[in-house]
């Protein structure tokens, strides 16, 4: 019987440690995603550097200490991820020089405003007429190849870069605007 | 430094296609300026968010499930939680499923989600049923929701919809998608098989174990699979093979009749079927559309004119542009006679950037020489009137009656467009161009017959006047198929 009931509280315990984790991962993922992005050269390096460190969070969990930054630990976690990921894709020529690398992550690292958040590129999607905006998002969607996009566009390669370039430098410059317009 | 050349350099090394020459560039700029770190930040930053969002109202579609009819969810605040949350899920299947139940689902777990999108269930084994993140359901071992990266066993996925798709990565590599209104079954035990019932799948596969090729069954045929790439679609009684590579081998189930289909083949198999391939490829430049042309100035002909993909009837279709380099147009070698009547019917859908406001503009020309080269003198202009729905072929016709200015001229047409708002980069698809003359001659003029007759009274009535195809099917590569 005290078997039993020990059991049922450790199946407790997990359950809201677990959801604790998965609360405080969803809230502080998505910025050491877009860290990442800056870092590493590939959307496929991303995900599985923000895997590896959501594991690595996960099982050292333990050492996490309550009321400290969840988001400046899991950003810890991933900066030292990224950087064991980059020594074994670093021959690629699309992976920066450490030198390069090092500014890049210091900088992102001491960042803390000043994001583009989600709620900020919403607001400037819904300015775009929504062929444009269906466009914008259908070559960010995971799993599409841009190149097979264009392709089927009936363009030339490089005119649909193109395209796709001017319209994020336009939800960009709407975005910097939103977000000076919060900061004021 | 230019900031568009720096923006440009950013852009490339985000798509993964940066030389070597411009990465390096692109990192002396990062060193020597702030300036140039902010700037390549706030992209990368930028790209991280569209990410999100696409991705997340990818998921969001599938929320409608449950029986909306509305198109594709355009705010995305709702589903960024729901997006949030299969996140979480999908990252809790990766702690919790991986960590505890790794062992258990070693053997039962085959393949991965890559990518959905649209209304779609899946009925895993043991029967359960999941249908999208926004439904009331039990989790189930792999997940209550379908999102990217779920690993599932054996199982039935069905599109719901005519957007819906499914793509699966098995251990092995291979990629298999279901799209539209399509049901299949799926199982790997040692040997890859599946039970396409209806709809379209496409498939990349690796080489396969000797004596165990992958098995495609369909209601009237078999599939042997050894490692290539295809799509197969399957109704009730007939089934469609497109090979882009490699070999694949279909049987016949009522009569165990077997062909190899190779490369850029097609062939079609109905219980009375010849079974015969029919070559094709999945895009053709113009040169290699015969009796349509691209006249406009800039043409490149080397440009993509015709294509399979958004098809209106599993063939190919024009893709029609706003651009200036890109004007389809054909000499009919049909001399125009006054009174003609001309009358033409397509149908069209709707592709990239393309307006509700845009149309397509059918012209009708003569030149100063008859050639198609020649300096045109457009007599006709019908536009096809806007869509409804961007996403389904729609129908269109027009006519239009030639007078004496144009007789005595060769027919030219031209399928162009007309912008009714956006940029000039608007792209549409248009299939099964037909068009036809009847001739109607104008009263008061001397017919050929008054001369023959030499003014005796006509023996039999005048017949009455006939439609005359010019273009349509496969006269004058009307459906775009021919080669």
């Amino acid at each position: 019987m005290d078997d039993q009931s020990d059991e049922k509280r450790t199946a407790s315990n997990d359950d809201e440690r677990y959801e604790v984790f998965v609360k405080l991962l969803v809230e502080h993922e998505p910025r050491v995603r877009s860290f990442l992005r800056g870092l590493l050269p590939t959307w496929n390096d991303v995900e599985e550097v923000t895997q590896e460190a959501s594991l690595v969070a996960w099982r050292k969990f333990d050492d996490f200490e309550k009321g400290t930054s969840f988001g400046g630990w899991l950003f810890t976690i991933a900066r030292f991820e990224a950087l064991k990921y980059r020594r074994r894709v670093a021959r690629s020529p699309l992976v920066f020089a450490g030198d390069v690398w090092d500014l890049l992550a210091e900088e992102a690292s001491g960042e803390e405003t000043q994001q583009v958040r989600r709620r900020h590129l919403e607001v400037c999607l819904g300015k775009l007429e929504l062929s444009q905006r269906d466009l914008l998002l259908n070559v960010h969607t995971s799993g599409v190849v841009m190149r097979k996009v264009a392709s089927q566009s009936g363009k030339s390669e490089q005119a649909f870069y193109k395209i796709i370039q001017r319209l994020r430098k336009v939800v960009l410059d709407c975005v910097l605007k939103s977000i000076e317009l919060e900061n004021a | 430094m230019s900031n568009s050349n720096l923006e440009q350099r950013i852009a490339a090394w985000l798509e993964g296609r940066i030389s070597q020459a411009d990465s390096e560039t692109l990192q002396q700029e990062l060193r020597d300026s702030v300036e140039a770190r902010t700037t390549f930040k706030r992209f990368a930053q930028l790209d991280a968010v569209l990410r999100e969002v696409a991705d997340t109202e990818s998921l969001g579609m599938i929320s409608q499930a449950s029986g909306s009819s509305a198109p594709i969810q355009k705010t995305a605040t709702i589903h960024y939680i729901k997006g949030a949350l299969a996140i979480a899920a999908g990252i809790a299947v990766m702690l919790t499923v991986n960590l505890y139940y790794q062992y258990v689902n070693a053997n039962r777990n085959i393949a991965r989600i890559t990518g959905l999108n649209g209304t779609l269930t899946w009925i895993g084994d043991g029967g359960q049923i999941v249908q999208g993140d926004g439904s009331q359901q039990a989790s189930t071992r792999w997940s209550n929701t379908l999102s990217e990266g779920t690993e599932l066993p054996g199982g039935t996925i069905e599109g719901m919809a005519p957007d819906s798709w499914f793509k699966l990565e098995f251990h092995d590599g291979s990629t298999g998608m279901i799209s539209g209104d399509s049901i299949l079954t799926f199982s790997d035990q040692g040997q890859k098989e599946f039970r396409l019932r209806q709809g379209r799948f496409s498939a990349d596969v690796m080489p396969q174990p000797e004596g165990k090729p992958m098995l495609i069954h369909t209601s009237v045929a078999v599939l042997k699979v050894i490692g290539t790439q295809f799509d197969v679609e399957a109704g009730p009684k007939s089934t469609m093979l497109y090979v882009r590579e490699g070999i694949v081998q279909m049987i016949r189930v009522h009569d165990g009749k077997t062909v190899d289909v190779p490369a850029n083949h097609r062939v079609v198999i109905t219980a009375n079927s010849d079974m015969l391939l029919q070559f094709v490829a999945p895009e053709r430049m113009w040169i290699q559309t015969p009796v349509w042309e691209n006249i406009s100035t800039a043409g490149d002909q080397d440009s993509i004119a015709t294509q399979e993909t958004h098809d209106h009837d599993g063939t190919r279709n024009l893709l029609i542009s706003e651009e200036a380099a890109r004007l389809p147009a054909q000499d009919t070698e049909y001399t125009i006679r006054s009174g003609d009547l001309f009358e033409f019917r397509f149908v069209w859908m709707a592709g990239m950037w393309w307006t509700p406001q845009d149309q397509i503009a059918i012209k009708l020309f003569t030149t100063d020489n008859d050639l198609i080269s020649g300096t045109p003198t457009t007599f006709a202009t019908i536009l096809s009137g806007t869509l409804t729905d961007a996403r389904v072929y729609e129908a269109a016709s027009g006519s239009t009656t030639a007078t004496a200015t144009e007789a005595r001229k060769r027919l030219f047409i031209a399928i162009d467009t007309q912008d009714g708002g956006g940029e000039l980069n608007g792209v549409a698809h248009l299939d099964n161009f037909h068009l036809q003359v009847t001739h109607f001659p104008e009263p008061g003029l001397p017919r050929l017959d008054d001369f023959q007759l030499q003014g005796t009274p006509f023996p039999d009535p005048l017949p009455p006047p006939a439609a005359e195809i010019i273009i349509g099917g496969n006269i004058r590569n009307g459906n775009f198929n021919e080669n």
